[in-house]
């Protein structure tokens, strides 16, 4: 069975694109998902909104194990290319309980060019305010932020992934509706 | 008013080279001021003429946005007027030609003189994204000279010029660095608008489309203009204020007036002066 | 009083205009029909095809049409609408040893089997005006009335690959996929098949003039006319959900086969080497030209030196294109004066110090 996806593919990935874009230039700071698909087994609506805006049949998706209808609802909508493993990826999504690779074993780009790395696509549970203190571009000063339901060391293997720099890995944070972006510039600290 | 035409997707590009153009902006805007190449699609405007620049706003606009764009700081050149009529035709969203009303303003060679606010995005028209290349021509060396970034070969450059003339003798599309890390081409904006890229609210989106090339400044990101201790930085200035409002503070056009060589200096930025001159009736 | 100049809207309407009226021409003649240019300027039609990457002779005859013949603008148009067409499939590889040829012809045998064949060609007319022309309808009978062809015809380079005496061209291992210039940018060092399908779409003059410097010392590859044909190709594609191949239909292709100087080395021995064109239509001095470009550009993969720029792909390919060329030559016409600002208050001030200078020179001596 398939399920539906966007109900005005151009606007709505138009906009869902506006709120990834909004943040991962404002990292750590909320944004909205305004067009929301009905979910899909297994994942999250915001999940499914983001894949439905970024994955073609150009670019490798690392998907956990997920139901059939599910995969097959994405194969038809987007034309999704599979990757085998999680270091051959273009994107990642990694639903609620799946466990974090390694950051520093996907793709991290070349030094000629960063571009070519992984976007990681995370679903938590909810936002709250008091894990990371996190600076850089985008944030005009500092910015308090936190996720509940991230593995336990991911803010430690965020500040590696940080010192590679510009090599390492981009992250969408995913509760539901709302997002948060952490490109590979935040600079990341703890407490 | 130019009517929508139907007969082209919204936008005119269609999803798949919007998704294309949008997960390389992504990517740029995580690594700023490092130029991402992309799939340049051929556009019905020339090359040269801001095909990259209208690439990024089609993969960018949507229905709420309202559009300004602007060719040597005025709404009304007429580049800026064929491409503003290209996206009421392809798109049908509301344009204007206010910089504190836009949500997107599509720019070439100028930073509009109002501030910009959180929210606001402007795309740069970029002709050469590779600051380095009148230095080095082959690509292949540049992605080295940024991969280790080694820009040895700019101070060298413009400390030529300070030795030869007492000046560093490049008055538009002045070299930054964005971040601490890329050594950037901010367009041929006069060096006058350079200060106007440091930690911006707005997020700066620039497309190179013969080039192939995207980069992106996010907002409140640290961008320094090259100097050295003891020639730093400085914008152009002029004896003069705006013959139409008064200006002091605003980038000048020169214009010549007669053929016994008068001249008369007034704001690049069509839009300031205008509303310079409105509150100034509004006062009088 | 200056007023800022405004009514661009009115000024670019109006240029519309103009451009239609003069397009037109005397109105008291008949209009072109896209039939007449698609028959009667055919190669015209091959060129905007080719280096407009669309086959399709009815648009490239609107173009042209629309162009007024300008070819680089014809070009640009089809390139401009070719963006908007969805990639509905991608064809087999073509077979031109398949070809129903027209015309082939060696120059490094006297014969060749299948023999040469002349075809449609302008090589042996003398290029004295024909004034039977200028009057429509005297043209002589043209019936087309010969042989059939043999069919199909060998390809005389692969005489040559049995023996060993030239290159073999095999499939590099995993057959990848080529890369396509007209959806993911030109990388370099570029492979050969991204350095080809640049020189297909390149401008026949910019292509043809590093042909020629390439004969002439710029370069070395000693390239002989192994084979040129000329014919119809037939073009089929096979859909993952048919499983089957469909004949989608035929096109006009001249390919340009080139035995060039041989390489060798202590382990190897020697052997010609290649260079290949291909075009559109009736195009054997655009297929000519890109196979000897093709050649200088194998320089390195050969081991030999790369003096010359025609054996430099950065700056063969990335000035190839007349789309790009044309569109940034010509986009110094757009206003520059904000920039032309900048540089006169800067050579005022250079002009005012070094003025300065001078002054406490004379006044110190």
């Amino acid at each position: 069975m398939l399920h539906p996806a966007f109900k005005h593919p151009v606007d709505d990935a138009q906009q869902t694109f506006r709120s990834l874009l909004d943040a991962l230039a404002q990292p750590l700071r909320l944004s909205a998902l305004p067009c929301l698909p009905p979910a899909l087994p297994g994942l999250s609506r915001g999940s499914a909104a983001l894949l439905y805006t970024l994955i073609d049949r150009d670019v490798s998706l690392w998907l956990p194990s997920l139901p059939d209808d599910t995969l097959a609802s994405l194969r038809f909508h987007t034309g999704m290319n599979l990757a085998a493993n999680p270091a051959e990826a273009d994107f990642l999504l990694l639903t609620a309980g799946t466990p974090l690779p390694p950051l520093s074993t996907l793709k991290a780009g070349s030094d000629a060019y960063p571009d070519r790395s992984a976007t990681l696509l995370i679903e938590i549970e909810a936002f709250n305010q008091d894990q990371v203190i996190g600076s850089g571009p985008g944030i005009p000063h500092t910015r308090r932020f936190g996720a509940d339901g991230l593995p336990g060391d991911f803010w430690h293997q965020w500040q590696a992934n940080h010192a590679r720099f510009p090599l390492g890995v981009d992250a969408i944070l995913i509760a539901d509706d709302r997002i948060a972006g952490l490109p590979r510039t935040t600079r990341i600290q703890e407490g | 008013m130019t009517e929508r035409q139907w007969q082209y997707n919204f936008g005119f590009l269609d999803e798949n080279t919007k998704r294309m153009l949008r997960r390389g902006l992504l990517k740029a805007v995580a690594i700023p001021g490092y130029q991402v190449p992309f799939g340049s699609r051929e556009m019905p405007l020339p090359y040269g003429w801001g095909t990259g620049g209208i690439q990024l706003t089609a993969s960018i606009i949507g229905k709420s946005d309202v559009l300004k764009v602007i060719d040597q700081g005025a709404d009304d050149t007429t580049n800026a007027v064929n491409i503003r009529r290209f996206f009421a035709r392809v798109t049908g969203v509301a344009t204007t030609t206010r910089t504190a009303d836009a949500t997107l303003i599509q720019t070439r060679h100028r930073i509009p003189e109002t501030a910009l606010c959180e929210g606001q995005i402007m795309v740069f028209q970029v002709p050469e994204p590779e600051p380095l290349r009148t230095l080095e021509a082959s690509e292949v060396e540049t992605r080295k000279l940024h991969a280790h970034q080694e820009y040895g070969l700019m101070h060298v450059k413009l400390y030529e010029d300070i030795a030869r003339f007492g000046h560093v003798a490049t008055s538009y599309d002045y070299p930054v660095l964005v971040n601490g890390r890329y050594l950037a081409s901010p367009s041929p904006i006069p060096k006058f608008d350079n200060p106007k890229l440091d930690r911006s609210p707005a997020l700066m989106l620039f497309g190179a489309g013969r080039e192939k090339r995207l980069y992106a400044i996010p907002p409140y990101t640290a961008v320094e203009s090259l100097a050295f201790e003891d020639h730093p930085f400085a914008v152009q200035r002029w004896p003069h204020v705006c013959a139409l409002c008064g200006s002091g503070d605003s980038y000048l056009d020169e214009i010549i007036t007669d053929d016994a060589g008068h001249r008369l200096f007034v704001c690049s930025d069509s839009d300031y002066c205008q509303a310079q001159r409105t509150l100034q009736e509004g006062m009088a | 009083m200056y007023v800022a100049v405004k009514g661009g809207e009115q000024a670019i309407a109006r240029s519309w205009d103009l451009l239609a009226a003069s397009r037109r021409g005397d109105p008291r003649l008949l209009e072109l029909e896209l039939a007449q240019i698609r028959e009667q300027m055919r190669l015209a039609v091959a060129r905007v095809m080719l280096e407009g990457s669309l086959y399709d002779e009815n648009l490239a005859a609107l173009a042209l049409k629309q162009a007024a013949g300008d070819a680089v603008e014809a070009i640009f148009l089809l390139r401009a609408f070719r963006t908007t067409l969805p990639r509905l499939a991608t064809s087999l590889p073509l077979d031109t040893g398949a070809m129903r040829v027209r015309r082939r012809i060696s120059g490094t045998f006297k014969d060749v089997p299948g023999g040469q064949i002349l075809g449609p060609t302008a090589d042996y007319t003398q290029r004295l005006l024909d004034f039977s022309l200028a009057q429509s309808g005297a043209e002589a009978d043209c019936a087309e009335d010969h042989d059939p062809l043999p069919h199909p015809l060998p390809n005389v380079l692969d005489t040559l690959a049995r023996e060993g005496l030239i290159e073999a061209e095999t499939i590099p291992v995993g057959d990848p996929e080529p890369p396509d210039l007209t959806r993911s940018p030109l990388m370099f060092p570029a492979s050969r098949p991204a350095r080809l399908q640049n020189l297909a779409r390149a401008d026949e003059g910019w292509l043809l003039g590093l042909a020629y410097a390439t004969q002439r010392g710029y370069a070395e590859s000693h390239p002989f006319a192994g084979e040129i044909r000329m014919g119809e190709v037939g073009v089929s594609v096979c859909p993952p959900e048919l499983g089957f191949e469909i004949d989608i239909g035929a096109i006009t292709l001249t390919e340009c086969q080139m035995i060039n100087q041989f390489a060798g080395s202590k382990t190897a021995p020697p052997q010609f080497t290649r260079g290949y064109g291909l075009s559109f239509g009736e195009a054997e001095r655009k297929a000519m030209a890109m196979a000897l470009v093709d050649r200088s550009l194998r320089a390195e993969e050969l081991g030999e030196d790369q003096l010359a720029p025609t054996q430099q792909q950065e700056f063969v390919l990335y000035h190839s294109d007349n789309v790009e060329a044309s569109g940034f030559v010509q986009h110094l016409k757009l206003p520059h004066y904000v920039d032309f600002q900048a540089e006169l208050a800067l050579i005022r001030t250079l002009r005012q110090q070094a003025a300065d200078l001078s002054q406490q020179e004379t006044r110190h001596d």
